[in-house]
């Protein structure tokens, strides 16, 4: 993966993402929800990159803006399809086409991901056919490949989608994206409506996929410890921004940015004897309708200086100088989370 | 492509085929619709034949079905008037049914202006009632049975669109339409391949009700005189033989005979709905086969769970 680190596949440059907020029988816009305010995120050949971060904070709507289900109220999308970054924000027919082919989501929710009126394997055919392959018999082996892929007998495809369990639909739709071999797939929370021992299954087969395949993957997580288990990179987001980019490995010792700290101290540990503090972070996430105006942490933050509540900080290289390690803190020299 | 499972269709035809109701509803269309057609062959009478020397005869071995005040045979008119019946209530059910469907699907997937405009016509055309509208429409158009059809079909299409307009907007927040998005499908192939199946029970069925609902507006009208002129023999043209007490009293086959036809083919188009609708989802399928084993309680205990895993 360090080989071809230099240029990234996919570049998301300040995307931000505005809702608006209407209200009075005159349906006026009286506020902004800023979802996504400036997210960073460069997506490398081969590599899987965790997203995590608390509920509200983001992730899924930088998936669905990686994925152009929706388009950014401003910023900057840049993919590479082989000749340098194009930007991929506003694109014709012709050409979103041959982005969807690169980038494949998948989704949440492994009960209604599938057109319930429709046997699976006529589903995976019909996204082949879409995407222009034309012979039946090479669809045939393109899915019956995709199939072994995540242990599925085909045999089962001609099943229709309430015909599953949970765990088996995620592997189709998996496998459903793999049919179109894409070089980047985004999976949006793929394990939280599963059981544990199912989401180890599904975890350790992406982690198969990715090592045989060499797919970039963006993992959207809420579990720190998947999200460890899965990616290369970590992006830790906060209201609307992502505050810190870590290498996995460097997981949890260090950690920079005093949100990633207090998030990491929360996850429940199995050692009893070496067990570290926990830090109890004060307050409440504040409304992303009226953010804060310098750092979307400094009313929480155990280390607010004034300029945290007057300029928004950017990633910068974190102070380990670290590769990959990346953080968004007016803090010089970290914190020891003491 | 892959390994042939037994197609659809042929699943579908063969679960309908054990379907019961859906079987007898079948029956009774089928029945109607050919006797209809062999109207003169079946009866042996022309339906527009007067015969002098005969009128208003009660029922008999020759005249199973009476005679009128003309002479005219009635079972013979009742076969004979079932064409223009059966044919208004269908095509208009159809007509309307496919412009709501459409309209109601292209409103309810891109949502929008259109949408807005038409939600806005469909409650300018439902604040009238159907029968002053159709009034309106007939003296400019005159009667007919095209003009009925068609009167119908642009008078009734708003059920079906509101239908398919909320069925639509509750499918395109499914993930699937979402996953189908992701994959670069075109709104065309999302809503008509992929979102229209997923309505087709509702619609279904709005289109058994419909018809069934055309055939009783067409005798409604017919009886008022507004509907198909009097010369074309139709279910409702027979009926309005009853206006005149003294058919009512004294003459009671000229409308119990007629009447009887309208309720035994409007109640063959509903059982073949309920059948369809059973049939048009695949995750009835396996109930259907279950059922046919033959334990109705055990189908009461599972069904409905079935129905909502």
């Amino acid at each position: 993966m360090t080989s071809k680190k230099t240029t990234p596949l996919y570049q998301a440059k300040s995307i931000k993402k505005y809702f608006p907020v209407t209200g009075g029988i005159l349906r006026r816009t009286i506020g902004q929800v800023k979802a996504l305010d400036g997210v960073d995120l460069d997506i490398y050949r081969g590599e899987t990159i965790s997203v995590i971060g608390e509920s509200g904070c983001g992730k899924t709507t930088l998936g669905r803006m990686l994925a152009v289900l929706q388009k950014p109220t401003d910023g900057e999308l840049t993919f590479d399809f082989g000749d340098g970054l194009q930007d991929v924000a506003h694109l014709d027919r012709g050409e979103e086409l041959a982005f969807r082919k690169k980038v494949q989501m998948i989704f949440q929710d492994p009960y209604t991901s599938f057109n319930p009126r429709q046997r699976v394997g006529v589903a995976m055919d019909e996204v082949l056919q879409v995407h222009g392959v034309k012979d039946p018999e090479e669809r045939f082996s393109r899915i019956k490949e995709a199939c072994e892929m995540v242990n599925m007998r085909v045999e089962y495809l001609q099943r229709y989608p309430h015909e599953f369990s949970g765990g088996q639909r995620q592997r189709l739709a998996i496998a459903r994206c793999l049919a179109v071999k894409p070089e980047l797939i985004i999976a949006d929370e793929i394990v939280s409506a599963l059981d544990v021992s199912i989401q180890a299954q599904i975890v350790n087969l992406l982690r198969k996929i990715q090592k045989e395949t060499g797919l970039s993957f963006v993992f959207i997580t809420h579990d720190v410890a998947v999200a460890r288990y899965v990616g290369h990179r970590i992006a830790v987001m906060y209201l609307g921004s992502v505050v810190e980019i870590l290498p996995a490995e460097a997981l949890p010792e260090n950690a920079e940015h005093p949100y990633t700290i207090a998030l990491l101290s929360a996850v429940p540990d199995m050692n009893l004897q070496g067990k570290k503090k926990q830090i109890a972070l004060q307050g409440e996430v504040p409304s992303p309708i009226d953010a804060p105006s310098g750092c979307a942490f400094s009313t929480r933050c155990p280390y607010v200086m004034d300029i945290c509540k007057t300029t928004r900080p950017t990633l910068r290289i974190a102070a380990d100088g670290k590769a990959g390690h990346q953080v968004a803190c007016h803090l010089e020299t970290p914190p020891t989370g003491e | 492509m892959i390994e042939k499972p037994p197609s659809t269709a042929k699943l579908m035809i063969s679960n309908f085929v054990r379907n019961t109701t859906g079987m007898i509803g079948l029956a009774i269309v089928f029945l109607v619709v050919t006797s209809s057609i062999f109207a003169v062959q079946i009866s042996g009478y022309d339906p527009n034949m007067f015969d002098g020397a005969n009128t208003s005869l009660p029922p008999s071995t020759t005249h199973l079905m009476g005679t009128d005040q003309l002479g005219q045979d009635v079972f013979s008119r009742v076969l004979y008037g079932g064409r223009n019946s059966i044919l208004i209530g269908v095509l208009a059910s159809f007509l309307g049914n496919l412009i709501g469907t459409v309209l109601g699907a292209i409103a309810g997937y891109v949502r929008g202006k259109f949408d807005t405009i038409l939600i806005r016509l469909s409650e300018l055309v439902m604040t009238f009632p159907q029968l002053v509208l159709v009034l309106i429409f007939v003296t400019f158009l005159g009667q007919g049975v095209a003009n009925v059809i068609f009167i119908f079909a642009i008078t009734g299409w708003m059920t079906t669109f509101r239908l398919v307009r909320s069925e639509f907007m509750s499918l395109r927040e499914e993930a699937f339409v979402e996953a189908d998005r992701a994959f670069g499908f075109s709104s065309k192939r999302i809503i008509f391949r992929h979102l229209l199946p997923n309505t087709m029970s509702p619609i279904v069925v709005a289109f058994t009700i419909n018809t069934a609902i055309y055939i009783i507006a067409e005798a409604g009208l017919s009886f008022l005189g507004l509907g198909v002129p009097v010369t074309t023999p139709t279910w409702g043209n027979l009926l309005a033989a009853a206006q005149a007490p003294v058919v009512v009293e004294q003459y009671w086959w000229l409308w119990v005979f007629p009447a009887a036809a309208i309720v035994v083919f409007v109640t063959g188009v509903n059982f073949i709905g309920d059948g369809l609708r059973d049939v048009l989802d695949p995750r009835s399928r396996t109930q259907v086969k279950e059922a046919s084993f033959g334990s109705t309680l055990k189908q009461k205990i599972f069904g409905s769970r079935k129905r909502n895993a």
